[in-house]
């Protein structure tokens, strides 16, 4: 499963925010979807199953909250991986987070660093096959 | 209030309450190495916690009980009853504080020096060591360390040392830095002016302006030698620092432990079987994956082992978050955790204000349905067509609405266990005192009822408790004496019936003694001689709810119980509830409170007198009967009809209300049977009505004056219902 | 001599007693920055350390003397 490029569907209603974050997990080998809202998300979720989610909280229509909360109950997206990010670093955010279905939080801004170390690790890729496929 | 502090609010009452079980539990089983287990990790987080509002005084009272706690774990004390007494008190003094900060927002005065008291006593009761001497406040200093000088010098006894040198020190030849040097083992010096600093022009380089501060982990005798020089100018104590609340090395953790720890807070998480399956789930391929990232083939090997095991899983992958911090092996799967769920009474509330959410959800789909039927009429539809629509909506609507009042009712809704809780407490302390040996044993806590019934329950449940304890149980010699076990039981049982709620409170006791209290009756006036006489045994023992009869201190010395029970009476009374007593003397006596399952809505037995309708509580009804006129004793007014064999006095509803005497001519009486938590009497009335439940207001304005009525309902149709209180009546 | 002026900067070498006070005072007096070397002092008079204390003088050599390094060099930043 090593030679298949992940799939991260970023799910953010700010362009800027999808374009830094396609452009730093592309440079890692990751291919990179995006859905500007809950519920767009949702729809790209079930057409092609990622295998990372990264989403942002605050967006029109369906938010963060609300889209991982759905996503939950459906069987064949219930166990991706799911990153949060957000501009809120307080406690209760966190839990809310964790308990709509997080799997880890952000808050912003995000280290390129950071962000595709998280991306690796949670689709469960070595630091070798970083460029391949 | 900030949120992180309400959460602490919260937890620490947790943490006590969980403290609190533990040591019971430690007390009756001394070597019960999980009740230590249990009682120090609720102390140590509750340390943590209090650590991170920098409440000095609580860290120390926490960090006290808990070195008792590792003294009794590594085998240097016993869990004596003086100690635990120690123990009870540490934490009954955390449970004022907590109050304290959560109504005030700090700790009360003197705190600190309560806390000091609190460690002294705990170290005498330990035995071992000698307490310190106390410290005067001028050292309050050493409490007020910052988490960096509590890192070296924390959690230990030291030598303090406060070093005001004298001004004019430079010109007897004393340099106190110097001085300082020369104290062994020191952990802390700091170094202070005594006033703040003047214009360097102004500062006299040859007077001393500076003063001392310092910890040493020297002996006492030590550093006082360093300073023979300068007695008057120093103050020396030994003191216990509170440890750093902290980890003594903060430990950088990387990405992969914190996103693994992440995961093991996810599993922790409460929610329906549905969420948690979806949890773990996803964090079991979470962790899978994070394995793999890092080539952790063994970690990912264990992980399937215990993946279908959520407690397991739990376990295993906080020790996976450990294992690159210096933790445990991370390949061991942990031992499964006791399952002890945290009390989340937020969480509970936020899945019911859910179900309230979708309700009203489901009530705007339904209601937008009306638009479109108006629509249909303007644009003339036939009427079948019409009201078929309407209906179909109607019964949308109606069954939602249904729903939604259920769902707010719920959220009233809570377990008795709320007022269980201080039992176990109680009796222990009061069976420690009295030197009796009781055993409690509650069941039905799950049992639930409104918020409202929950608080009237309380007192009363205590009271009756407490009653047990201090007259209906014998002392072990006596019940020796009487050939029954050493060792008395309490039963408090819950349980949920037609009429609502029901909590009963029986014991093995002594029982009452039915001659007492009949002539205690008597010689107070409360009751007449020959009445009194001709009470049944179960009739007498019922006495002891008059008003009157148990407020003198005088009937603690009737073998049965007394204190209160009026009270008791009233209070259940008032929620609409009922109290029945039974005993038998030698072998205990049984209480039970029986009440209505929610105070909004009352459960009435409506009666037509006088052309009017009347309501009583239903928990007060007993039976209803039709009584051939024949059948009515009278003796000049009073009348009255014999019921299972006793004497029951008849009362007319028509007299008690003032009304015109009833003129019809009927051959049988309509008697309503009244149980009046004690005393059953017949009430006549003209007609009984059907059952309604109905929400009681209370009368207001000039009518809350009228005596005798419980409150109005407005009945289905529309009807004006007056809902008597009968006890106020007779 | 216990303490060199060099700039804005006191050297002070080895034990430096009571004495040398005044002096420090008079150097200390109206300059805006003070510099300390502390490197190879050994001992520091509680005169000289509470002028230093005042004129907020930064140390910018540490002591090598543990006592200094510790719980005085701290205090002069």
């Amino acid at each position: 499963m090593n030679n298949d490029k992940r799939r991260v569907l970023v799910v953010d209603d700010a362009v800027t925010v999808r374009a830094y974050t396609r452009q730093v997990l592309e440079a890692d080998g990751f291919v990179v979807d995006e859905a500007i809202n809950g519920i767009d998300g949702l729809e790209h979720a079930m057409a092609n199953p990622p295998d990372l989610l990264i989403v942002d909280i605050n967006m029109q229509k369906m938010d963060g909250y609300a889209m991982l909360r759905v996503l939950r109950q459906e069987p064949a997206l219930r166990d991706v991986p799911a990153v949060m990010i957000s501009t809120e670093s307080k406690d209760s955010d966190r839990e809310q987070a964790r308990l709509a279905g997080a799997n880890w939080y952000f808050v912003k801004p995000v280290k390129p660093k950071d962000l595709s170390e998280a991306a690796r690790l949670l689709t469960g890729r070595s630091h070798e096959d970083k460029r391949e496929g | 209030m900030n949120p992180l502090f309400e959460q602490f609010v919260i937890e620490a009452r947790e943490l006590l309450d969980a403290a609190g079980a533990a040591l019971l539990r430690l007390e009756r089983e001394p070597g019960d190495a999980g009740a230590i287990n249990d009682l120090f990790r609720a102390l140590h987080t509750l340390k943590g916690a209090t650590g991170l509002f920098d409440m000095a005084p609580f860290t120390r009272l926490v960090h006290a009980g808990e070195d008792a706690l590792m003294a009794v774990r590594e085998g240097r004390a016993a869990v004596t009853p003086e100690l635990a007494d120690r123990l009870f008190q540490l934490l009954d003094l955390g449970v004022r504080w907590v109050d304290h900060l959560d109504a005030e927002g700090d700790l009360p005065d003197g705190a600190d020096a309560v806390a000091r008291e609190r460690e002294t006593l705990l170290r005498a009761a330990l035995g071992g060591e000698k307490a310190v001497e106390a410290p005067s406040g001028a050292f309050s200093w050493v409490d007020e360390l910052t988490e960096a000088e509590r890192r070296t010098a924390g959690g230990r006894t030291v030598t303090a040392v406060m070093y005001d040198p004298h001004p004019d020190c430079f010109f007897t030849g004393d340099d106190p830095l110097d001085l300082c040097r020369k104290i062994p083992d020191l952990l802390l010096l700091r170094i202070e002016p005594v006033e703040p600093w003047p214009e360097l022009s102004a500062l006299d380089p040859y007077r001393c302006a500076l003063r001392f501060r310092t910890l040493s982990a020297a002996p006492k005798d030590d550093v006082a030698r360093v300073f023979r020089s300068v007695p008057d100018q120093v103050r020396i104590a030994t003191m216990t620092v509170a440890g750093a609340v902290t980890a003594p090395e903060p430990v950088v953790e990387g990405l992969a432990e914190s996103i693994l720890r992440e995961q093991a807070r996810i599993l922790a998480l409460e929610g329906t079987a549905a969420e948690r399956e979806a949890r773990r789930a996803v964090v079991l391929r979470t962790v899978r994956n994070i394995l793999t990232a890092q080539g952790r083939e063994a970690d990912r090997a264990a992980l399937d082992r215990v993946a279908e095991t959520p407690e397991a899983l739990r376990g295993f992958v906080e020790g996976l978050a450990d294992a690159r911090t210096g933790g445990g092996a991370a390949s061991v799967p942990f031992a499964v955790p006791a399952a002890a769920p945290a009390r989340r009474a937020l969480r509970v509330e936020a899945e019911r204000m859910d179900r309230l959410m979708s309700l009203v959800g489901e009530l705007v789909v339904a209601k937008s349905r009306l638009p479109y039927l108006a629509r249909e009429a303007r644009e003339g539809q036939s009427f079948e067509m019409l009201a078929q629509g309407l209906k179909e909506t109607q019964g949308q609507i109606d069954a939602i609405v249904g729903e939604l009042q259920a769902a707010v009712l719920r959220l009233r809704v809570l377990p008795l266990s709320r007022v269980f809780e201080p039992l176990p407490r109680l009796v222990r302390d009061a069976a420690r005192r009295l030197g009796k040996s009781v055993e409690l044993r509650l069941s039905g806590e799950e049992t639930q009822a409104d918020k409202d019934i929950l608080d009237v329950l309380g007192e009363p449940l205590l009271h009756l408790v407490r009653n047990s304890l201090d007259h209906g149980i014998e002392t072990p010699d006596a019940r020796r004496a009487a050939g029954k076990p050493e060792t008395a039981e309490i039963r408090v049982s819950a349980f949920q019936d037609k009429n609502g709620v029901v909590v009963e409170v029986a014991d093995d006791g002594a029982g009452i003694d039915a001659g007492a209290v009949r002539r205690k009756a008597v010689e107070r006036g409360l009751i007449e001689a020959d009445r009194a006489a001709a009470l049944t045994e179960e009739e007498a023992v019922r006495l002891v709810f008059l008003p009157g009869l148990s407020t003198s201190s005088g009937v603690s010395d009737l073998s049965g119980r007394g204190v209160g029970m009026d009270a008791v009476r009233a209070a259940v009374e008032q929620a609409g509830g009922r109290v029945e007593i039974a005993s038998q003397r030698g072998h205990g006596t049984r209480v039970r409170l029986v009440l209505p399952l929610t105070m909004m809505i009352t459960r009435v037995m409506m009666v037509e007198t006088a052309g009017a309708l009347y309501g009583f509580p239903v928990t007060l009804v007993t039976g209803m009967l039709r009584v051939r006129r024949g059948d009515i004793r009278a003796v000049k007014r009073a009348e009255s009809i014999v019921l299972h064999d006793a004497v029951v006095p008849l009362l007319r509803l028509r007299r008690l209300l003032g009304l015109p005497e009833d003129d019809r001519a009927v051959g049988t009486e309509a008697v309503l049977v009244v149980d009046l938590g004690g005393q059953t009497v017949g009430l006549v009335v003209d007609g009984f009505r059907e059952r309604a439940d109905v929400v009681l207001k209370p009368m207001t304005g000039v009518l809350a004056r009228l005596r005798g009525y419980a409150g109005t309902a407005v009945l289905g149709d529309g009807q004006l219902l007056l809902v008597l209180n009968l006890r106020e009546l007779l | 001599m216990p303490i060199r002026f060099e700039d804005d900067m006191a050297v002070f070498e080895g034990a430096c007693a009571v004495d040398e006070a005044m002096e420090l005072a008079g150097w200390l007096e109206g300059r805006e920055r003070v510099r300390v070397d502390l490197g190879r002092c050994t001992a520091l008079h509680t005169a000289l350390l509470q002028l230093l204390m005042a004129a907020r003088a930064a140390v910018v050599v540490e002591p090598e003397d543990a006592f200094l390094k510790t719980w005085v060099a701290p205090r002069l930043r």
